[in-house]
């Protein structure tokens, strides 16, 4: 990786941009806090125009998400994008000016449709009001009071109600009218003479009684409901006429997602432009590049500014900051993902994607243990990878699939050393680990073993690179010695609990192994703590031994193989029980088919979850924990980042 | 009429396997799910990577089911039982209490763990992977005591 200065006149800043931003291999670096050469740079025009670009673009999504419910294009079966090349896409932005007038007209829609909307709804509340008094055939404007009586309408409580009505028109002095009852209450239509106001108003109170109030025009509560209903019915057309309009426009839905991208394309060129420091003439900008693209780019820049700029392209001074890129071939590219989920190595470090490409997916495989959803696995996520593969080339598709494509892959390895083949009875091409668990936990842990030792090997390497020999011996080679010899050295004693006795050769290595272990341990006592002065320089070797329990106990993680293979064997197992139960008679049979595919896609799908989640936690505490360095900057090339269309360059 | 003890012993192991593990991973996963829905209201786009978080806690009962499976076989339901003494018999009940206490408590915490990994996913979209990560580390134990409960049903009695 290169480190790149550019500096050059504003003129020139917008081709020098989307030529590199079609180059997508230039990672722009960020202008830090407290720059102060850039502090009084007056970015207010650039800003502006980012603004109103941005703007735009919101606008434009907006009117894609509300014509999406009209959209009746057929969806594809597959998730396959749809690809462009660059400069169409940047092209489009032209003819998408034609496209604005439009994208006004349905926001102008969209608030007319508010308005009608709220104008619906005060209708419908103003009619429901109305609903009980329909029986009143009486013109509002008369239900007031006269110049000697009080007259109004109202409602009373349900509950109790009778009973009121009854002592109020016992009473003899007023006309009670019962319009309407519902199960709240019942509405009443009451008339009394002023005299016995204050007596019709104390028991008018007691009984709950409050007075309704009415619209202010003219006619009976029927005629001014039905004049309700129809402003509504004529609001609801009028909506529909604007559904339908919009309707027809979903036709410009795919022109519309083309100028969505191309304009996005320009929001990011505006606000990369608006973040660069500079003069009022001249810009600059620093990056980092990888070293073998340094001659394309500057042909590149010498394209699109000729003399009027001015190109550094030199090592980097500061090895932190250098961001961090991963290059590994088209296999072992997928697995980049998962080293990408726990975090960004040091640039300064090793790329171990190749060897855990390797354990990843063996653990994966051992996991999944069955050669028939291997097969599935591989044939169906190669399939798809390829489907999902940048135009002409071997990289880039969506690496969960190529993850899972070449896991499926050793999944039927292992499955057919095991002998598992979606629970049918085939012989395991090694052993059956349900028939020889001790044998297969013993594999575990070799295997476990074997990684732990590579994530040390790593370390060891590391610590060469960076010329730190005395951390190479004492932390990587002395605890390889120490593990490798506790190894050989544990297995006589394992095979004789097994049952079996070891053969001459199995007690010498033994007896290597033991020596080997003593080597180990001397070593790390006394060169554990070598930074260290004194009494501290043993307690410090002292403390590195006792990493020892933390070796034991990552092994026994290991054990997960065994059990996640068990967990697919035996449901297969049980699939198979139950379809060998019930087959037979027609429905049978019927029923066991539906079992049998049921019951293997339910296993495939828990187990494809429980081996992905688990062999990449195995990498992630077992094996990163050895030598993994953290906190890299990852490496973010300014690329054309479009939702619709895929790049094709 | 004499009960077989053995029989009884063993066929309730199976069944605590099933019903504990089975309890714990349906609240684990509830759980998860109504966090899930939360965080979905406001970042519908992230489904699923919530989705793998809410699933995570679901493992324990598979592994319950498994075991009874295990006993249910050793005691050869499918093709006329074995004669099961009432030691045996006790003796797959013991095996079978691992993955179905285990089970119903590791679930339950790993679901907490979920739920907490679901928020992390609405904060940042990023951090599925962590959040994934975490979840999983709880689910160590639960493995250990499948592997236990096996041991002890496959190895503990032989017909």
């Amino acid at each position: 990786m290169k480190k790149v200065f550019l500096i050059a006149l504003k003129s020139s800043r917008e081709q020098i941009l989307s030529r590199l931003h079609k180059f997508g291999a230039l990672h722009i670096s960020e202008l830090m806090e407290g720059d102060e050469s850039t502090a009084d740079m007056d970015r207010s025009g650039d800003e502006g125009k980012y603004e109103e670009s941005r703007g735009k673009l919101e606008k434009i999504d907006a009117v894609i998400s509300k014509l999406k419910r009209y959209d009746e294009r057929k969806k594809p079966l597959l998730p396959i994008p749809n690809r462009a090349s660059y400069d169409s896409i940047v092209k489009s932005l032209g003819s998408g000016h034609e496209l604005m007038p439009l994208i006004a007209y349905s926001a102008e829609l969209d608030s007319k449709k508010m308005e009608l909307n709220s104008s619906a709804v005060r209708l419908e509340a103003a009619a429901s009001r109305l609903h009980p008094w329909l029986a009143l055939d009486l013109d509002v404007r008369n239900i007031a009071d006269t110049a000697s009586c009080r007259v109004m309408a109202g409602t009373m409580p349900a509950a109790d109600s009778r009973q009121y009505i009854e002592e109020l028109e016992a009473q003899d002095k007023l006309l009670i009218q019962k319009v309407y009852a519902d199960r709240d209450y019942v509405y009443l239509f009451i008339i009394y003479h002023n005299a016995d106001n204050e007596e019709m108003t104390q028991l008018l109170s007691r009984a709950g009684f409050m007075q309704a109030s009415f619209p202010k025009s003219s006619g009976t509560p029927m005629q001014i409901y039905e004049s309700l209903e129809n402003q509504r019915r004529e609001i609801q057309d009028q909506l529909r006429g604007i559904e339908e309009e919009e309707s027809g426009f979903a036709e410009k839905l795919p022109e519309l997602e083309r100028l969505y991208d191309a304009m996005s394309v320009e929001c990011d060129l505006l606000r990369k432009a608006a973040s660069l420091g500079g003069t009022q003439h001249v810009f600059y900008l620093t990056g980092y590049i990888p070293a073998h693209m340094e001659d394309d780019l500057r042909k590149l820049i010498a394209d699109a500014a000729g003399d009027a700029c001015d190109l550094t392209i030199s090592e980097p001074d500061n090895p932190e900051e250098v961001p961090t890129m991963m290059e590994n071939n088209a296999l072992v590219d997928p697995f980049e993902s998962i080293t990408s989920m726990f975090g960004t190595p040091q640039s300064t470090s090793i790329d171990h994607n190749m060897v855990m490409s390797i354990f990843y997916s063996s653990f994966f495989g051992m996991m999944l243990s069955d050669a028939g959803y291997g097969i599935i696995l591989a044939v169906a996520c190669t399939i798809l990878y390829i489907l999902t593969l940048p135009k002409g080339r071997k990289k880039g598709g969506n690496k969960l699939l190529g993850v899972l494509a070449i896991s499926g892959v050793l999944t039927i390895f292992w499955g057919a050393l095991f002998g598992g083949w979606l629970g049918l009875p085939v012989k395991p091409l090694w052993f059956n680990p349900m028939e020889e668990p001790l044998l297969m936990l013993g594999l575990c842990f070799a295997l476990g073993m074997l990684h732990l030792v590579t994530g040390l090997v790593l370390k060891g390497i590391i610590a060469v690179k960076h010329k730190q020999y005395m951390d190479a011996f004492v932390q990587s080679l002395s605890w390889i010695i120490l593990l490798v010899g506790l190894s050989l050295f544990a297995m006589p004693a394992l095979v004789a609990i097994a049952g079996s006795t070891a053969s001459p050769l199995l007690l010498s290595i033994g007896q290597i192994g033991k020596y080997m272990t003593i080597a180990g341990v001397v070593i790390i006592l006394l060169f554990g703590g070598y930074g260290r002065k004194g009494i501290g320089r043993f307690t410090g070797g002292l403390s590195s031994l006792y990493g020892i329990s933390g070796y034991l106990s990552d092994v026994l993680s290991y054990s997960r193989l065994f059990a996640l293979g068990l967990t697919t064997s035996v449901i297969s197992m049980a699939v198979k029980v139950i379809v060998d139960l019930i087959w037979g008679s027609f429905f049978g049979t019927l029923a066991a088919m539906l079992i049998f595919v049921g019951g293997n896609v339910f296993n495939l799908v828990i187990n494809v979850l429980g081996a992905y989640v688990h062999s990449s936690r195995l990498q992630y505490i077992e094996f990163f924990g050895k030598f993994f360095e953290g906190g890299g900057t990852p490496y973010e090339p300014f690329v054309p980042k479009t939702k619709y269309y895929k790049i094709n360059d | 009429m004499e009960i077989q003890w053995g029989l009884v012993f063993a066929f309730t192991g199976a069944a605590l396997a099933g019903i504990l593990a089975g309890i714990g991973s349906a609240l684990g996963v509830s759980r998860a799910g109504q966090a899930a829905s939360g965080v979905l209201s406001e970042y519908p786009e992230r489904f699923a990577s919530i989705l793998v978080l809410q699933a995570l806690p679901g493992t324990q009962g598979v592994y319950g089911l498994l075991i009874a499976f295990m006993i249910l076989l050793k005691v050869n339901v499918f093709g006329g039982m074995e004669d099961v003494s009432t030691v045996q018999g006790l003796i797959l009940l013991a095996g079978s209490l691992p993955v179905a206490v285990v089970g119903l408590i590791s679930a339950v915490m790993q679901g907490q763990v979920a739920i907490t990994g679901i928020h992390l996913v609405g904060k940042r979209a990023d951090a599925s992977g962590k959040a994934i990560t975490m979840t999983v580390m709880v689910e160590t134990y639960a493995v250990l005591a499948l592997l236990l409960s096996f041991l002890i049903v496959f190895f503990g009695v032989s017909f």
